[in-house]
């Protein structure tokens, strides 16, 4: 316990920096009434089984999920982007821990509580639209939020590597927000100019969500793109991951290896 | 202290949510299913929603706790609408054969003008009178709204008792809500819990920050 306390102090100090008094309701407040807004659609749906319980889980995630980035942009851009800025990083460099441990706890802040929020008010809302949906179909439903948070993890990853090399939260923020929505115009438009599957399989990479949306789609429509099976699905899951993961190591290994304070 | 300090925000964050919910309770609902017939109801017959003509085209109108029916009927006489709890296809089967079992010797067609007699349909509420969910007064105009504590099968009727044909216009239609009925029982629940949990954290840090302006103001000389 007591070789944890450090870690545990940094860790403290980051939450009480990402979520200071109203932040942290504000969000749990957007999260929970977001949830609910674009239900009824999934609600009208005509499907039931497993697509209805995926377009339901999607639904519920869509407009929280927009929210969880934006907080875990400003956590990240905000704690660690002014941490190095401030020079308040020093201090923490001082602490009896390793880099790795330092940019963990900051991490586990910014990204970790956010994650979890998102989840716990997740749950909360699926357990009011449909109690019977998470018990009768819970590995659509895990699958869903994994494939879903894909996305935002890279794109946190990519903010993080931004924040490192720039050392400015404000200017890595808009950098990260850039880059959010020129990947996201940027595979619409591959995939309208070359109108092939491809476009659309290389952002699935990307943004794993986009597998599984085809996926359950195929299942109600015959007019789909691209019908992926569920272990190609779970190939496409992993390859997002797997590039989260590449971003992530990159992050740390700069923290560890490259960053000058 | 910190435990304290964590307890507290979880109880504002619950406190949020409940917020949150109790707001969602109050979106409108969004609509399923419309339906709007004009019909000819003749002296001392009856009609029902959702109609019958042949069981491959019948949809039952099923409503759930989620559900909310508007019913709404217009007439040139004064009519009965009711809304009872069986499908409509139960109540034409339990009529045909009450006509049947009465007038063995008509032909179908026969049985189908009867089975839609007034008459008929008293029998149907005097045997089942557990199925009538609602019953209007005698009017032109008639308009209703109704919630559900469980799912149901429906099925609304109008009849006309008096000795006049009516012409009459039937609509009604089927809204889903966001959140269940009852989500604003539970609301309240998580507003209460926040704020039990919340207020020891308030009056401490309510406390700190008064000593804090106290030590402040002592050691700046009172200025």
């Amino acid at each position: 316990m007591r070789k944890n306390r450090p870690f545990l102090e940094l860790f403290a100090t980051s939450l009480k920096e990402d979520y200071s008094l109203p932040i942290l309701e504000v969000f749990a407040f957007f999260f929970v009434f977001g949830a609910f807004i674009f239900t009824i659609t999934a609600m009208q749906s005509i499907e039931t089984g497993e697509v209805f319980a995926y377009r339901l889980a999607n639904s519920l995630c869509g407009m929280p999920l927009f929210i969880f980035i934006i907080l875990v942009l400003k956590n990240i851009s905000y704690g660690i982007g002014s941490d190095l800025e401030r020079g308040t990083i020093q201090t923490f460099l001082s602490y009896p821990l390793k880099r790795r441990m330092i940019l963990t706890a900051k991490l586990l802040s910014a990204l970790g509580v956010a994650t979890a929020l998102f989840l716990a008010t997740q749950i909360f809302a699926l357990c009011i639209v449909a109690p019977e949906v998470i018990p009768t179909y819970l590995t659509t439903v895990i699958l869903t939020y994994v494939a879903n948070l894909c996305y935002p993890m890279l794109i946190s990853g990519i903010l993080l590597l931004f924040v490192l090399v720039l050392k400015k939260g404000g200017l890595a923020l808009g950098v990260g927000i850039l880059t959010y929505f020129v990947v996201l115009i940027l595979s619409s438009l591959a995939f309208f100019i070359s109108g092939s599957d491809i476009a659309i399989k290389t952002y699935a990479v990307i943004n794993p969500s986009l597998a599984l949306q085809m996926h359950y789609e195929s299942k109600s429509s015959y007019y789909v793109v691209w019908a992926p099976s569920f272990s190609e699905v779970m190939l496409y899951i992993a390859a997002g991951y797997a590039l989260v993961f590449l971003v992530f190591t990159i992050g740390y290994t700069y923290f560890q290896r490259r960053l000058g304070v | 202290m910190r435990l304290i300090t964590i307890i507290g925000r979880l109880g504002t964050v619950l406190f949020m949510m409940g917020l949150a919910l109790a707001l969602a309770t109050f979106l409108p609902p969004g609509s399923t299913w419309t339906s709007s017939s004009g019909r000819f109801l003749s002296s001392e017959t009856y009609c029902i929603e959702p109609y019958l003509i042949e069981p491959y085209y019948w949809k039952p109108l099923t409503v759930s706790p989620r559900n909310r029916l508007y019913v709404s009927v217009t007439a040139s006489g004064e009519v009965h609408a009711y809304l009872l709890n069986v499908s409509s296809y139960f109540l034409t089967s339990w009529a045909f054969s009450w006509v049947k079992e009465r007038f063995p010797s008509i032909n179908e067609t026969d049985i189908w003008y009867a089975s839609l007699n007034i008459t008929v349909l008293n029998a149907f509420i005097e045997a089942n009178p557990n199925t009538v969910l609602w019953k209007s007064n005698m009017s032109r105009t008639v308009s209703k709204e109704f919630s559900f504590r469980r799912i149901t099968n429906c099925t609304i009727v109008v009849s006309n008792p008096s000795s006049k044909s009516v012409d009459i216009t039937l609509e009604y239609r089927v809204g889903l809500l966001v959140v269940p009925e009852g989500s604003l029982l539970q609301s309240q629940l998580l507003i209460l819990t926040g704020i039990v949990l919340a207020i020891p954290w308030i009056i401490i840090s309510f406390r700190e920050r008064k000593s804090e302006a106290e030590f402040i103001h002592k050691f700046s000389g009172g200025t």
